[in-house]
């Protein structure tokens, strides 16, 4: 499965927005152009899959505003997934305020077209208004068709739906749960720096603080991989030599342990700058051999050296072969990194954010063709690449 | 929405000349017509000016007729740019 595409109405800088997102698109755009607010929306989505919306709506917004101003208190979605099937589905809602009143007033899942050419219209998954609705599959015998309705207002009534019966709405609610948001800003370098339980197949948590753990399991059950990790750290780190982990701490904890050219003992993770910490991080997302099905990363390349960005890059490039995500930056040299097609522009206009594309304006590409591929790089240092577009 | 596009040599020229013209850009902006000051390319701002925008002016025009594209250069004589000494 993977995102399609996005349309948002009256949610913070969204007046009406839409996005096309392909396996890997890197996110650019002045400060207050939306990057953030794109992935707290989509992470408001992924939240309500598995608990109730909170009381300021979206976690951590107290007393920010939350719908699009000038506009009414109510903000709706439409996201369009590729499942698999011949048909993709979008999956609908409405919020309505205020916020000390909210409530999800609409929420349904519809095939973008006809299933077959036998109907005359795409088929509903589900179809809630106030609370109250139908869930059904074509596909399954027992559970044809199921009536519901919501304990609670504040519930997002895709992520009660956990019968696999029914299949397409139980794997789009997989689906949303499994999305991570990491950002270089929030990771936890106090808890990584410290030893932290083994876990059976961990994921990275998203701040992190279980890289020891996650570290631990590709060592043990995927040392291929582990050995692709440290050769990326030595592309990376020149000092770099080797990466192990051992058990240290209380019962069943694990740390990491790091050793340097021209030392003859270990560091441990707690000794490692931040930058490096990043950079493991990094890597071992993109190198996981169960990446989770969307992640989106605010500013990778906060904290690196920019001899490593290309690398990086490479490395995300590689990824999205297996998994999807969204990259947001504000680094000149490391977007230029990335294939063109890879870059997704959003603009702030008339109340409104656009995303734009830059590989479809011909204006760009005469001037790539004229002066470089680099080019681009100082044309998003100056503004010109949004002025342009 | 039409756009005139004037490219200067640095970023304090950027934002002087968008600060001076700031009734002036908002008016016109709400006629729909977006004026931008575009600083110019790194390295010699003076020679990225005259080099490169006409080329730039090209394909913006080619693409956007309706597009007007400007070169502002500020050009203070340097004695030592002169052939003799004053």
């Amino acid at each position: 499965m993977y995102l399609k595409s996005l349309k948002i109405t009256g949610y913070r800088p969204f007046k009406d927005f839409l996005a096309n997102f392909g396996p890997l698109e890197v996110l650019v755009g002045a400060n207050g152009s939306g990057k953030s607010s794109l992935f707290e929306f989509l992470k408001f989505l992924r939240d309500g899959m598995s608990e109730d919306i909170p009381p300021e709506i979206v976690k951590g917004a107290i007393g920010q505003q939350v719908f699009h101003k000038p506009g009414e208190d109510r903000f709706w979605w439409s996201i369009e997934v590729d499942s698999g099937y011949p048909v993709p589905v979008r999956y609908q809602g409405e919020l309505m305020g205020p916020i000390g009143n909210k409530h999800v007033s609409f929420e349904r899942v519809v095939s973008a077209f006809p299933l077959g050419d036998q109907y005359d219209r795409p088929y509903l998954f589900m179809n809630i208004k106030e609370g109250k609705g139908v869930i059904q599959d074509p596909e399954s015998k027992k559970y044809k068709r199921q009536d519901i309705a919501l304990k609670r207002p504040n519930q997002l009534a895709l992520g009660t739906i956990n019968n696999p019966a029914m299949g397409t709405l139980y794997n789009l609610r997989e689906f949303i749960h499994d999305w991570k948001f990491y950002n270089s800003f929030n990771l936890a370098n106090d808890k990584i720096r410290k030893s932290v339980p083994t876990e059976q197949e961990p994921v990275l948590q998203e701040d992190a603080g279980n890289l020891s753990s996650v570290l631990h399991y590709l060592l043990l059950e995927y040392p291929d991989l582990f050995d692709e990790l440290k050769q990326y750290l030595k592309y990376m780190v020149p000092s770099f030599k080797d990466l192990t982990v051992k058990a240290r701490g209380g019962p069943g904890e694990v740390i990491a342990f790091w050793r340097e050219e021209g030392m003859d003992y270990d560091l441990s993770l707690a000794d490692l700058s931040d930058g490096i910490l990043r950079l493991i991080c990094w890597i071992t997302l993109c190198l996981h051999p169960q990446p989770s099905a969307l992640m989106c990363i605010d500013e990778p390349d906060q904290g690196v050296h920019p001899r490593t960005l290309p690398i990086l890059a490479g490395l995300f490039e590689k990824a999205c072969e297996r998994t999807q995500i969204l990259l947001a930056t504000h680094s000149s040299y490391f977007l230029v990194n990335f294939h063109l097609s890879r870059l997704a522009v959003l603009r702030k206009q008339d109340n409104n954010i656009a995303f734009i594309k830059p590989n479809t304006s011909r204006i760009l590409l005469s001037n790539l063709e004229d002066f470089g591929q680099d080019e681009i790089e100082l044309m998003h240092r100056n503004d010109e690449l949004e002025v342009l577009l | 929405m039409n756009k005139v596009l004037i490219y200067v040599e640095g970023p304090s020229d950027k934002y002087a000349m968008s600060s001076l013209l700031d009734p002036l850009i908002s008016e016109k902006l709400q006629a729909g017509i977006q004026i931008s000051f575009i600083e110019a390319p790194t390295g010699d701002k003076k020679k990225s000016v005259i080099m490169k925008v006409p080329e730039k002016a090209v394909n913006i025009l080619l693409n956007e007729p309706q597009t007007i594209v400007v070169a502002l250069l500020i050009s203070i004589l340097k004695t030592k740019d002169l052939p003799m000494k004053l």
